[in-house]
């Protein structure tokens, strides 16, 4: 008789752990190669081990269990259009590093916050995505040059907003990626019409 | 007789469905430079603004009259848009995009975006801007039993308000303005099956717009 209940238990518990929704996303980087126009700059690059291994999590009745992984994407981000900006770049691991090579500055992104707009909530039929960076550009001896503010967005095509589970995660993938993108681009403008960075930048020719 | 008659009236009321859905396009066009002259080589670009979330131009409103442009008698060299934003990257996305011809000179200084766009043989840019929307809806159906039991009518009006400004990237300059207004009413009685009378705002709007961009450039 007790064998039989906990066989019956253990058949509703797999039944609701298949029935439970999951969102589980790995978004991927696809940008054009930017136009080449580059800044006269050594330039470093340190990824905190928060931007790293940036998972964006919610579990609410709305979004049941999302673990979007965000971190392999920014830096490959990064990794592609940083060439395109500056005469050289390198990636170092520790701040400390910087202080012993002859960097002019170095780039430190921090994510700020990550916002998802889904077709039902925004009824416009499209997945949105918001990516807020903190880009700061610091002097090796720490010293601030700015701190860039910078909002990516990006949206998915109507026709991708079907309610369906698989159609909401090739949704939220295109509208990070297009989120990506933007970031991306405003990155670079950001580099060439800044005043501050401008102002820096002049000092150093 | 009571049959014609009841044949008559459905004849007549097809036929003023059919006529509502006709659509009205009044265009204005503004040429602000004397000499447009678009040579044999050379090549135009059409861009959608797509900084305003929820006012953006249609994808398929730039590539319909791209491809109107690029066919017929008297076609341009047209370079598709996406190919152009892409390969321009990151200089003409919709958040980055030049707002006005004093920031494409701006953009010029840069020698590796000029040098692209003299590959390109870019003569003249059209930013295109504005969004067809319906404005108005009245009517209900109702369906019992799935859509192979409707009854009702229901109906819906369109406008199409776009504008299309002409950069010539040589002068820098703003060469003109063409502007279209097209509005239509489309119709869905149900009788049992519900049968769409669609009125194509968007399409005319298009072959207008790409009609007057012919003639202004040709």
């Amino acid at each position: 008789m007790s064998k039989k209940i906990n066989l019956f238990l253990l058949y509703w518990l797999v039944l609701l752990t298949a029935c439970e929704q999951s969102m589980v996303l790995k978004t991927s980087l696809d940008i054009p190669d930017p136009i080449e126009t580059k800044l006269p700059l050594n330039m470093a690059i340190f990824y905190t081990e928060s931007l790293r291994e940036y998972i964006y999590t919610e579990n609410n009745d709305d979004r049941r269990n999302w673990a979007i992984t965000i971190g392999p994407s920014q830096i490959a981000i990064f990794d592609q259009v940083l060439p395109s900006m500056f005469s050289a770049i390198k990636t170092i691991n520790h701040l400390d590093e910087a202080k012993n090579k002859r960097y002019d500055a170095i780039i430190i992104p921090e994510i700020k916050d990550i916002q998802f707009a889904l077709p039902y909530e925004t009824k416009t039929k499209i997945h949105e995505t918001w990516i807020k960076y903190n880009i700061h550009v610091q002097k090796p001896n720490g010293e601030t040059i700015k701190n860039l503010n910078l909002t990516g967005y990006g949206k998915s095509l109507p026709n991708t907003s079907i309610d369906f589970l698989l159609d909401e995660r090739e949704g939220l993938v295109i509208s990070t990626n297009e989120a990506y993108r933007d970031l991306a681009a405003k990155l670079i403008v950001s580099f060439q019409s800044d005043p501050d960075i401008k102002k820096w930048f002049d000092t150093k020719l | 007789m009571l049959n014609r008659l009841s044949q008559f009236l459905a004849i007549i009321f097809t036929i003023v469905i059919i006529a509502s859905c006709n659509t009205v396009t009044v265009i204005d066009k503004h040429k602000i430079s004397p000499y447009i002259d678009l040579g044999d080589k050379e090549s135009i670009v059409l861009l959608g603004r797509r900084h305003l979330r929820r006012h953006e131009t249609e994808l398929d409103y730039i590539s319909c009259i791209e491809k109107k442009l690029s066919s017929g008698d008297e076609r341009l060299n047209v370079i598709p848009e996406q190919q152009f934003i892409d390969s321009m990257y990151p200089y003409f996305e919709s958040s980055t995009a030049p707002m006005n011809v004093q920031n494409l000179d701006k953009l010029l200084q840069h020698p590796n975006v000029s040098k692209k766009l003299a590959d390109y043989k870019i003569h003249f840019f059209i930013w295109i801007e504005g969004n067809t929307k319906t404005i108005e809806k009245a009517g209900t159906i109702s369906c019992v039993g799935g859509p192979a039991g409707c009854f009702g009518l229901a109906t819906w009006r369109d406008e199409a308000l776009y504008e299309a400004k002409i950069w010539d990237l040589k002068s820098t300059s703003v060469s003109g303005k063409i502007s279209t207004e097209t509005q239509g009413t489309s119709f869905l009685p149900a009788v049992i099956l519900p049968i769409p009378l669609l009125a194509s705002v968007k399409s005319d709007a298009c072959d207008g717009m790409a009609t007057q961009l012919k003639e202004f450039l040709n």
